[in-house]
């Protein structure tokens, strides 16, 4: 019996692993990459969306400047379109001009068709929930918006409403010719680790008496 | 404020299920919403809906009430290769209020709008053809005086808005629409479309206000500026529909008919001759859901392969002329040289560049080895996978392939070196047919750039869009198809790749004939359009429409049939006369002179002065003219709104809404709704209901990414692995 055991497992030979061991150390390697690559690639999407609002208010300073066609980087697809603001959270991001494709990527996106900053119509605002647009599930009815249009007169939008909407049946369109209204919109549940189909909007109305 | 409650009637710009002529009646309305606070368990939510039912807003945000009816009849005359059409609308006021109706509806691309007829009681009047500006002014008078009104406009070639004002209480108001165009003769079958449906590209309504903003050659001035006042239909497909469509077709093909066959509607034929016939929908109405269709083929194995017509007005010859070439004898394919641009700009990501992929994988599948190739990627920077083109050679294919794989969205979208790139003579084409596939969803602004580029650098070259994406720009590409004499073809969904490219490439494969051209008989002076030709492809007929002085002589049409010359005579004598030829020959100039207009080396003005003059003098509805129709005895009295505003508010018990609230309710017995439910009133600033006005509203985009699922994730698997790791090393460690 000891003469079989020894010969059907025989001493690991020095620097290499036994058979197990090796099966084992090829998993243990197999989950370091996997988790590394998993969340670096989520701390890029991150560090992307911080960065990307980094570049963009440099090109939004340029936008004040009267540069109409301000890009973040080179070879950005993207302008910076407005700047909001949530001054009781301190929370704030360069707004893109228009949601297609990445652009959400870098920062929220303004709407095709939005009304220009404190005109008649509606403004639609899109943003990530995990990156630019989680403050706003902190955002409490009567808080002061304020939003910077190219021209760079802040427009103070006061705070009315939070909803919970199904993404294709919203109610909102840009645009028209009813109250100066913005409305920011962003997946819900907030936390939520994969995508849903439920959109959080708050809306908010212009605050005459603020702005000029 | 003395101005008559208006209802929007909107159609199916913004309707999925696709009601046409007034699906969408909706008020514009902003109310106080207190009056109706108690009465607000018997509205209706649109998810309450139950029947295809057409929804009036309410005053109270997301309520609705049910709108009146509209009925729709519709005739239609076939005469050879040209049909008239006569659209009648009846809308009921069932309100207790005056009101404006206002539909917008579809026709047929090619549709020359000459009548608008406004009936009533027994009287008729007819519409005048204004310029745009003029005829809204003229509407809007007559509209502040209380007089019935009647405003045909175009949205778009094949869009238009009719707009009703002063329709008295409990009033019914019959509006009459004609159009003309020819018949449709592809493969030996003759066709005719009715649409009933707006095709998805004009949806949802947002796109259109954006269009019409653009300074896209259209600019067209919003017509419904209030557009999103108007609540869109809130139909349940699935149960009918309250917009019945009756439907009649008399036809007089001009030769015996073989078949005759209504595509998608049953119909009743009444044969009165070989080739005439009168045809009824079996159903007697139908809802008007979706497009009609009617196909007739020649008893003869063939189809007419030349046939002119003619028309003569005020002494003026007018001629239509349609020619289907011979289909070529040659079986091989001609060896092409072929050019795939493809957009890998960040608007492409997603779901676009995924199409995108594999359109181009199907697309370097179906080259043939004789032919030529290359492939351009443009983002930010244009990159060529090959110098100059190639030939299809199986180690070429093979990495062609390769390189279609690995394509990423990311960057910018500068077109213009690609194009240019593409549109390059590399002086090795060898009379090959030079085609430019390009592959883009046109997120671009440089529109009149690139048709610049297009047309001054493509010579020979012909140049077939292809569109990515739900919403395309379909502007820029529909034109750049245009300019480039090739077609323009549209992929929304994955789903549709395989079959839209493999009709693509069977129109790239077959012989066209090409250097299409139509000479008069000598010394005779003629304008004819389209100008220039198009290249006739496989099956379809080449249609020309001239105004020529010519009476007697041959005129001649030719063309390359690869590289066969062919040629046609039509002696002008023999010509058969029909009516409207004028109109059509009108509309086609208007069409080519648009397409003109998109040229960078024409001077948008000058063409918009031609264009007004022969809409004019035609009486056509253009982008810059329209039909108006003003009875000239006012009809609504003074200050009638006023009296009417204070009747209390009553819920609509019975008006047709019985179904909704789940009770039977009859119309004629019903109690009229007050106008104050449906009133325009100031809106109140303070009031939310201002981002309800479209009660679907745009999709809202995906904000939520996987990052945090990935960090989360990769946190786990790290951990586990350390967790193993030691694991194992205890293992080790007693082993030893």
């Amino acid at each position: 019996m000891p003469l079989d055991a020894l010969t059907s497992c025989p001493p690991p030979a020095r620097g290499r692993w036994p058979r197990r061991g090796r099966r084992g150390a090829f998993l243990t390697s197999a989950l370091l990459i996997a988790g590394l690559l998993l969340f670096g690639n989520g701390a890029y999407m991150k560090a992307k969306a911080s960065l990307s609002q980094v570049l963009l208010a440099h090109a939004w300073e340029k936008t004040l400047d009267g540069d109409t066609d301000a890009r973040p980087w080179p070879w950005a697809d993207i302008t910076p379109a407005a700047r909001l603001e949530l001054p009781r959270l301190h929370a704030g991001a360069i707004i893109l001009d228009g949601t297609s494709g990445q652009a959400l990527a870098f920062g929220p996106g303004l709407m095709t068709g939005s009304a220009a900053p404190g005109q008649p119509g509606l403004i639609l605002l899109a943003g990530h929930r995990d990156s630019h647009f989680t403050f706003l599930q902190y955002a409490r009815t009567g808080d002061a918006l304020t939003l910077t249009g190219p021209d760079g007169v802040p427009h103070t939008y006061r705070l009315t409403e939070t909803r919970v909407v199904d993404a294709a049946a919203s109610t909102l369109t840009p645009g028209g010719n009813g109250p100066a209204t913005l409305a920011l919109t962003t997946c819900y549940p907030f936390g939520v680790l994969t995508p849903t189909n439920q959109r959080f909007v708050v809306l908010a109305t212009l605050d005459e008496g603020s702005s000029t | 404020m003395l101005a008559a409650v208006r209802i929007r009637a909107h159609a199916p710009l913004l309707s999925r299920s696709g009601q046409w002529l007034g699906s969408i009646l909706a008020a514009a309305a902003f109310a106080s919403g207190a009056a109706w606070a108690d009465q607000e368990p018997r509205l209706v939510t649109p998810n309450d809906a139950t029947t295809g039912a057409l929804l009036l807003k309410s005053s109270t945000p997301g309520k609705y009430i049910e709108a009146p009816s509209l009925l729709t009849d519709v005739q239609i005359d076939i005469s050879g290769p040209i049909a008239r059409t006569r659209v009648t609308q009846r809308f009921e006021n069932t309100t207790d209020g005056w009101i404006e109706g206002v539909y917008v509806f579809p026709l047929p691309d090619e549709s020359a709008v000459d009548t608008l007829r406004m009936q009533i009681g027994d009287r008729f009047i007819e519409g005048m053809i204004e310029e745009r500006q003029k005829a809204k002014a003229i509407y809007e008078q007559a509209k502040s005086e209380g007089r019935k009104t009647a405003l045909l406009e175009q949205e778009r070639p094949n869009l238009f808005t009719n707009s009703i004002a002063n329709i008295g209480p409990g009033e019914t108001i019959i509006v009459q629409i004609e159009y003309q165009e020819t018949v449709r003769l592809t493969d030996d079958q003759f066709s005719l479309r009715f649409p009933m449906v707006v095709g998805p590209r004009y949806n949802p309504a947002p796109q259109i206000l954006t269009a019409s903003l653009g300074d896209d050659g259209w600019a067209v001035v919003d017509p419904v500026p209030d557009r999103t006042r108007v609540s869109p239909p809130v139909l349940n497909p699935d149960l009918g529909s309250t917009n019945p469509l009756t439907l009649n077709v008399s036809l007089n093909a001009g030769f015996p008919v073989g078949k005759l066959d209504s595509t998608y509607h049953p119909m009743d034929v009444d044969w009165s001759g070989t080739g005439n016939a009168n045809l009824t929908l079996s159903a007697g109405s139908v809802p008007a859901n979706r497009d009609f269709e009617l196909t007739w083929t020649p008893k003869a194995s063939k189809a007419p392969s030349a046939a002119l017509f003619r028309e003569t007005v005020d002494g003026e010859p007018y001629y239509l002329l349609m020619v289907t070439p011979p289909v070529a004898a040659q079986s091989a394919p001609p060896p092409r040289e072929i050019t795939f641009i493809i957009d890998t700009s960040g608007s492409m990501g997603g779901e676009s560049i995924r199409q995108a992929r594999e359109s181009l994988a199907m697309a370097v599948q179906r080259l043939s080895p004789g032919d030529r190739f290359n492939l351009i990627e443009f983002n930010s920077v244009t990159h060529a996978l090959f110098d100059h083109p190639v030939d299809a050679t199986p180690a070429n294919l093979a990495r062609a392939t390769n390189w279609v794989e690995r394509l990423e969205a990311t960057g910018g979208t500068e077109m213009l070196p690609a194009l240019r790139e593409a549109l390059a003579d590399h002086g090795n084409a060898d009379g090959r047919l030079r085609q430019v596939i390009f592959l883009t969803d046109g997120a671009i602004g440089n529109e009149q750039q690139l048709f610049e580029t297009i047309s001054r650098n493509r010579k020979d070259a012909r140049i077939f869009t292809v569109g990515i994406g739900s919403a395309p720009n379909s502007f820029f590409m529909s034109r750049a198809a245009e300019l480039g004499q090739g077609t323009f073809t549209h992929i929304g969904d994955v789903d549709e790749v395989a079959a839209r490219m493999g009709a693509l490439f069977t129109k790239l494969e077959s012989p066209a004939i090409t250097n299409v051209a139509a000479t008069w008989p000598d010394g005779s002076a003629v304008e004819a359009w389209p100008s220039p030709l198009p290249d006739v492809y496989a099956g379809e007929t080449l249609v020309i429409a001239a105004h020529a002085a010519a009476k007697d002589g041959l005129v001649w049409v030719s063309g390359l049939n690869g590289d066969q010359p062919w040629k046609v005579g039509l002696p002008v004598k023999q010509a058969a006369e029909r009516k409207g030829i004028s109109k059509l020959w009108a509309r086609k100039k208007i069409s080519s002179l648009e397409l003109d207009r998109a040229r960078a080396d024409t001077l948008p003005d000058l063409v918009d002065d031609q264009i007004l003059s022969v809409a004019l003098a035609h009486h056509l509805v253009s982008r810059l003219t329209s039909l108006v129709a003003v009875d000239v005895t006012p009809a609504r009295p003074e200050g009638a709104l006023l009296d009417s505003a204070i009747v209390p508010l009553n819920l609509p018990a019975g008006w047709d809404f019985g179904k909704v609230f789940g009770h039977d309710g009859i119309r004629s017995d019903a109690p009229m709704i007050p106008v104050d439910a449906l009133a325009l009133r100031k809106p109140d600033p303070k009031a939310m209901n201002a981002p309800m006005q479209v009660e679907r509203g745009v999709p809202l985009p995906n904000t939520g990414t996987l990052s945090d699922l990935k960090l989360l994730a990769g946190i786990i698997l790290v951990l586990m692995g350390f967790m193993l790791k030691l694991v194992f090393r205890r293992i080790r460690l007693h082993a030893a």
